[in-house]
């Protein structure tokens, strides 16, 4: 496949003497939304941290055709992947503008100004809080904060590291739901870590399950949704 | 204004890294010297000038070029000693980071006293200096020398007002501080960054060093009583406030002076566990300083 995004061969990642990931085989088309699930310590932050280099990891990553193993998180960055880590990782004592303009951080083209005020529009709720501290934010705001401030970096590829963690049921819905349209008005590849496999199922369109740092079981949404084991462990069905 | 440079310094290093740098005194002290070895004709009484009239062309350096060199001896001691010593204990507790530096200050101690001997020299001052030159304002002597170490300090804190809060060097800096596993994630080398800020903090050192020493003399250890007391000025102010710095300095720098002048009992030899008292109070009531920010956080 030469429209191939992401491509992970044979990964195993180690923190010190514990290993983390075993032999992960993961792909991931341009413009595809792939989600990965999996029980707490699965290997799923691991394995977005892998791709970002901030982990010990051996294997073959490829980012675009381009190997990126041993490549530092600043080089891999400017390739446009965004990382928006679980936590969300925004800059609490900075401004929610500040927040966006890091985010471009790695940019060198004028369209700055534009795009910061193409994601304050999708996301009104930025603009009325641009001055205040990102700190100062709700749960979800932040969340939004946290993708608005990827997607500054124009990423062709965004890793979302389990962004519904610890926000209410209605703004996971919106969340998600923005994520669908973000991939449908920009095309943005997308790999998403969640343990919400309904809403992740829906706007993926193919899934891989992790268990102890292997993948156990990879196909398409409709696959993993009737899929009994997954119904079991991750749907509640 | 003293206590105030030094503290600006370490403001600078702590919101660029997050850490507090003790060394900052001596690295000022070295630079300073520096600047006295460029400026000084060769003579075997102070190291370094030989070899400065041999190799450095057009030396001896008029003061103020001799200055420059400080600040730029300063930037590079800082670069050197985040890059090849604070770097290997980063990321650890803030302990280590501290010991480090103590380390470093006892090290560049050592090598200023072993390099040009424990005795105090004179330092040229950069602003004219004579018996009369002094303007009169309401009443009371404004000399030069203070009025123009004032201007170039508050200058120095405006440029880096505005740096900071307008360059993309700026955000940076203020983005590494507040969260440096997200500063990687958008591409920031947060490494160059924290060179870059020891750098500056080290530059700013070297030129209040050379500002200090035509009032204290300089030698090796002209620094120690200062620092301390810019480590309270920056406490007061709050360490991640460069205006605060500045209002701290000035505050210690004062009272001292008042105490000391006023409070016969007082005298100058107590104002070292007063400041130290003053510090403890801060930091039990309000250990945010005066301007500083508090740390925001929401889950």
């Amino acid at each position: 496949m030469s429209d191939l995004m992401l491509s992970l061969v044979g990964v195993n990642a180690r923190y010190g003497a514990v290993q983390v990931l075993r032999n992960v085989n993961l792909e991931v088309s341009r413009g595809e939304v792939v989600v990965v699930l999996g029980a707490n310590g699965a290997g799923k932050t691991t394995t977005l941290r892998a791709i970002c280099s901030m982990v010990q990891t051996t294997g073959s990553i490829e980012i675009q055709g381009t190997q990126v193993v041993g490549k530092d998180t600043a080089e891999i960055v400017r390739m446009r992947v965004a990382h928006v880590p679980q936590g969300r990782g925004t800059f609490p004592e900075l401004s929610v503008l500040d927040n966006l303009m890091v985010g471009a951080y790695a940019r060198k083209d004028k369209g700055i100004q534009e795009d910061v005020d193409r994601w304050m529009d999708a996301f009104p709720r930025l603009r009325e809080r641009r001055s205040q501290a990102a700190g100062s934010l709700s749960g979800g705001e932040q969340q939004m904060l946290a993708v608005a401030r990827a997607m500054m970096c124009k990423p062709e590829l965004l890793l979302l590291d389990e962004p519904s963690l610890g926000l209410a049921p209605i703004i996971i819905e919106d969340l998600f739901r923005r994520f669908g349209d973000i991939n449908r008005e920009t095309g943005t590849t997308m790999l998403v870590v969640e343990q919400n496999a309904n809403l992740a199922l829906e706007i993926a369109s193919r899934g891989y399950v992790l268990e102890a740092g292997q993948v156990v079981l990879q196909g398409t949404a409709e696959d993993l949704r009737s899929n009994e084991a997954v119904r079991e462990a991750y749907l509640g069905a | 204004m003293i206590y105030g440079s030094i503290a600006l310094a370490l403001v600078i290093v702590y919101r660029a890294t997050g850490m507090l740098n003790v060394a900052q005194g001596e690295m000022a002290t070295a630079s300073a010297y520096v600047a006295l070895v460029f400026s000084t004709p060769a003579t075997p009484a102070l190291a370094g000038t030989g070899l400065v009239a041999a190799f450095v062309p057009f030396s001896p350096w008029p003061l103020w070029a001799s200055v420059m060199g400080a600040i730029l001896a300063g930037a590079l001691i800082g670069a050197v000693t985040e890059r090849f010593i604070i770097r290997r204990v980063s990321g650890r507790s803030a302990m280590a980071v501290i010991s480090m530096t103590i380390g470093v200050l006892l090290v560049i101690n050592g090598l200023t006293e072993y390099i040009w001997r424990p005795v105090t020299r004179g330092f040229k001052p950069l602003f004219p200096n004579a018996p009369d030159s002094f303007v009169m304002v309401f009443g009371a002597r404004l000399r030069f020398q203070s009025v123009g170490v004032m201007i170039t300090i508050v200058t120095v804190l405006v440029l880096l007002g505005v740096v900071l809060k307008y360059t993309k060097l700026g955000l940076a800096f203020r983005a590494v501080s507040c969260n440096p596993a997200s500063s990687l994630l958008v591409g920031i080398r947060s490494g160059q960054i924290m060179t870059v800020g020891w750098a500056l903090a080290g530059a700013i050192g070297g030129l209040a060093a050379c500002l200090v020493a035509p009032s204290v003399l300089l030698e090796p250890s002209m620094m120690v009583r200062v620092l301390i007391f810019s480590l309270v000025a920056a406490t007061l102010g709050g360490l991640d406030s460069l205006g605060g710095a500045l209002v701290g300095g000035l505050l210690i720098g004062i009272s001292q002076t008042m105490i000391a002048g006023y409070v016969g009992f007082m005298g100058s030899e107590l104002s070292l566990p007063g400041a130290l008292m003053v510090m403890v109070l801060v930091l039990m009531f309000r250990p945010t300083g005066l301007f500083g920010t508090k740390r925001i956080e929401r889950v």
